[in-house]
């Protein structure tokens, strides 16, 4: 397994937001995340890249151990993330927004991965200078995927990447997380709007009330979003 | 036209100065939340390394003034890294420590100096003259040095990665760092290169205005000025807003004499802080 | 807030409850009913002005620590301490010199001017605040400078003429000194009520002001209320002041000296009304120590401020605090 989580269990103050959670991510998969609002998606995706801190439990990337890895250094462990609400850094350029993403890597594997990103999406090239924060929510969404790329990771974190938008983007977002797929990127995403994230997932799991309740093939994800009625 | 052209040039230069301190000033507001209230005192500091320098060790001025820069960077960093890392996110722990660093320092020049200004003249003098316009050289190598450090500034913060990183850690810390930004290496780094600009401030005016303990006071509260007036974080505010200061405080001193046009300024940024908190070019920033 | 903390200790055996009692506040203003008989033991000079000097600090002090009980950093105290001290000075000239009066003008006027003040300015975030504080006090430093005919610019107002108690004029050391502990004790009585009344919504502040806002509290009303009695507390400090030195000159006010009055509260430790008054109690002794050499004191002040946020939190009262529970925790 690339990923794995055992047990984990988050507290905010006195209010338990995971316990007890498991999920495992194989290397090459999809894992998709279905729950309502505050079901616990997001503390699990914050706490894989250590922006939450575990109260009990492990979680491990590549047979390490992340617990004693503080948040920055995890970056260059090879997990990418893109955060649930984009945040883009609204001052830098798209273009800088982009190079943060391989922070201290050196100029030539940046200009390298760059020069790839732009191919995968263009507006990364018309709008190369300007100001992240005067973006629309969906290339702002590009934006925060082509940063979260741009170290080439071998595990993508999406929270909520189609939140907010219109059904362009989000076809244009999923047909570029496709073409990550086919580099070889593992993807352990986040939905409330489960049916196009159906579509690129090859395993999911149900979250609810912090816990996780079913976890199965895209067919059984699909049935019970279809019953709980997250489609 | 001639008190007016002179004007202009003490208030372009009066900016270039006020833009020096105030960018550092913003600069360790916008990237680690920090109200540093120990600015005016780097500046103070400056000023008297570079005079030691030149007095004491007997070093020619362009030296004294590296000197005065790297002093005031490394005491910077150091408090930084030792002292105000540990209670960085609380804001009225960080402003008190470096209140009492102000207070630590300017008695220390105190007990060190004396209460009595130096004498220590800049070591250019004369003018230059073109017609009507007559420009002390002094001032003239002041700006000079100036514009390249604000220009250097610039370099390193918009083309560089250690740059993009701290405009990035200024932007969304939380997503910075997951990015891999590290603030324990990069918080003292922008503190060191914050507190060394108001450090070669201090070296370079000093010799034209005045050097004492307590020349730190007026530093602090037109820093204070500059930066609230051009956006609390913002780089591009805190350099306009510098110059806006400079021009408004050398005109109406020619014309109206006096603290009128500090009085002014202060009722604008009080007006801007209840009404437009984020200032002339200001943004949203996060909770401080 | 506080009391649930207190009452944990099972002291309620008749249906009173002595853990209730606002301990630290009797003991506050014992501090001031006892500083009366000062002149009664000694007639030194010496003791007389430094008493003095601390009683004026130790009102500003309280103001400060208002506005901390909100988790608000105030440099705006030499602000309204210089608005009450003119106040007075413009005022007794002109006949006004009853001691109940001046007390009542030099906490009215400056509470009356941070009412609007405060209304506007905090709406605005903690560190926006402290901007806008220190922003005032050089305000009003230009306004006395600016202002000659009413408050006689840089040379100030000299010449006040003595306060007048029941019609008999306090003019002696010793009648100055006991006028100083009278204003103390108003301050300290005034502080009490306000930061006891509104202590559960003060607390609330502290603690989380968006949970609390969330939770229905209006908070900037409350913010508000405790901005203009600091204001006033202030005033009085600036009465008391002016009192003491006959005459009101702008240097009196320098917004350096909020800095003062802030490590007074900050080193005395801001959990009680006891550390501003033990802070300044203990830090205007100490400076005096350094005789001529005053200035000095500054840098005492900034090691103890270093030391109190990186390692002794609460501050002189809180550390005894810590200690003596410690010690009986201990038996």
């Amino acid at each position: 397994m690339l990923l794995e989580i055992e047990n984990l269990g988050v507290r905010y103050g006195g209010i338990t937001a995971l316990n007890g959670v498991s999920i495992a991510v194989a290397e090459g998969e999809t894992v998709l995340l279905v729950g309502a609002n505050g079901a616990g998606k997001s503390s699990t995706i914050n706490a894989v890249i250590g922006l939450v801190t575990a109260a009990s439990g492990r979680i491990t990337f590549d047979g390490k151990d992340l617990g004693s890895v503080p948040c920055e250094r995890r970056a260059r462990l090879g997990i990418g993330y893109s955060p649930e609400g984009r945040r883009v850094f609204p001052t830098l350029t798209v273009t800088d927004n982009v190079l943060t993403g391989a922070f201290g890597l050196g100029r030539a594997r940046q200009r390298e991965a760059l020069d790839w990103l732009v191919t995968v999406f263009p507006l990364l090239k018309d709008r190369a200078q300007q100001p992240a924060g005067q973006l629309s929510g969906g290339q702002q969404q590009i934006v925060a995927l082509a940063r979260a790329m741009c170290a080439f990771p071998r595990l993508l974190l999406l929270d909520e990447p189609f939140l907010g938008l219109a059904p362009v983007w989000i076809e244009q977002i999923s047909s570029a997380i496709t073409q990550l797929k086919a580099r070889g990127t593992t993807v352990l995403m986040t939905e409330q709007m489960a049916r196009p994230a159906l579509k690129l997932a090859t395993r999911g799991y149900v979250m609810r009330g912090g816990e996780v309740r079913r976890s199965g093939t895209v067919a059984e994800i699909r049935a019970v979003a279809l019953a709980e009625e997250y489609l | 036209m001639e008190q007016f052209s002179q004007a202009m040039i003490i208030g372009v230069s009066l900016g270039a100065q006020y833009a020096l301190l105030a960018l550092g000033f913003t600069l360790i507001f916008g990237i680690l939340g920090v109200v540093n209230f120990s600015h005016g005192g780097f500046y103070m500091l400056g000023g008297y390394v570079a005079y030691s320098c030149v007095y004491h060790l007997g070093l020619p001025y362009p030296l004294a003034v590296l000197a005065a820069v790297f002093a005031t960077g490394a005491l910077g960093y150091l408090f930084e890294l030792v002292l105000l890392e540990r209670v960085i996110d609380d804001h009225l722990s960080t402003l008190m420590l470096t209140l009492g660093l102000y207070l630590i320092v300017s008695t220390a020049v105190l007990l060190i100096f004396g209460p009595v200004s130096p004498e220590f003249p800049f070591p250019v003098s004369g003018a230059w003259r073109a017609g009507p316009i007559y420009v002390p050289l002094e001032n003239l190598v002041v700006l000079a040095v100036c514009v390249c450090a604000i220009a250097g500034l610039y370099a390193l913060l918009f083309s560089t990665d250690l740059g993009r990183g701290l405009r990035a850690l200024a932007d969304d810390r939380d997503v910075a760092m997951a990015q891999g930004m590290r603030p324990k290496l990069l918080f003292p780094l922008a503190f060191a290169l914050a507190t060394g600009l108001a450090g070669l401030t201090g070296a370079l005016v000093t010799p034209i205005l005045s050097l004492s303990p307590s020349v730190g006071d007026p530093v602090l509260a037109t820093s204070f000025l500059t930066v609230i007036l051009g956006g609390l974080g913002s780089l591009g505010g805190a350099a306009l807003a510098a110059f806006v200061v400079g021009i408004v405080e050398a005109y109406t001193s020619v014309y109206f004499g006096g603290s009128v046009g500090a009085l002014v300024l202060f009722i604008l940024v009080l007006v801007i802080l209840v009404f437009r908190p984020t200032g002339l070019l200001g943004r949203e920033i996060r909770g401080a | 807030m506080a009391e649930p903390v207190e009452g944990a200790l099972p002291r309620s055996s008749a249906g009173f409850s002595w853990a209730g009692f606002p301990w630290a506040e009797f003991a506050a203003c014992l501090v001031f009913v006892a500083a009366f008989a000062i002149p009664s033991f000694t007639r030194s000079q010496l003791i007389y002005s430094i008493a003095n000097q601390a009683l004026v600090g130790v009102v500003a002090a309280l103001s400060v620590w208002i506005m901390l009980r909100m988790n608000l950093l105030t440099f705006a105290t030499p602000a309204f301490m210089a608005i009450g001290g003119y106040s007075v000075a413009i005022l007794a000239p002109m006949g006004v010199t009853d001691a109940f009066a001046l007390t009542a003008i030099s906490f009215v006027v400056p509470a009356l001017l941070a009412l609007p003040l405060g209304a506007l300015v905090l709406r605005l975030r903690g560190t926006y605040f402290v901007l806008v504080t220190y922003v005032l006090s050089e305000i009003l430093q230009l306004i006395l400078f600016m202002t000659p005919d009413l408050t006689g610019g840089s040379n100030g107002i000299s010449g006040i003429p003595a306060v007048t108690f029941l019609g008999t004029e306090l003019v002696s050391n010793r009648a100055v000194l006991k006028m100083a502990c009278a204003i103390g004790l108003v301050a300290c009585l005034i502080t009490a009520g306000v930061t006891r009344y509104f202590r559960q919504h003060f607390a609330a502040i502290e603690e989380n002001e968006i949970l609390a806002e969330s939770l229905g509290l209006v908070i900037w009303r409350y913010k508000v209320i405790g901005f203009v009695v600091a204001a006033g507390v202030a005033g009085l400090a600036g009465f008391s002041l002016v009192n003491m030195l006959l005459t009101a000159h702008p240097s009196s006010f320098s917004s350096g000296s909020a800095v003062d009055f802030i490590a007074y509260t900050i080193i005395g430790g801001r959990a009680s009304i006891l550390g501003p008054v033990v802070g300044t109690g203990l830090l205007v002794w100490a400076t005096n120590l350094f005789g001529t050499q005053g200035q000095l004191a500054q840098g005492m002040y900034g090691v103890l401020i270093l030391a109190v946020v990186l390692a002794a939190k609460g501050g002189i009262t809180g550390s005894i605090a810590t200690l003596f529970r410690r010690v009986r925790g201990a038996n």
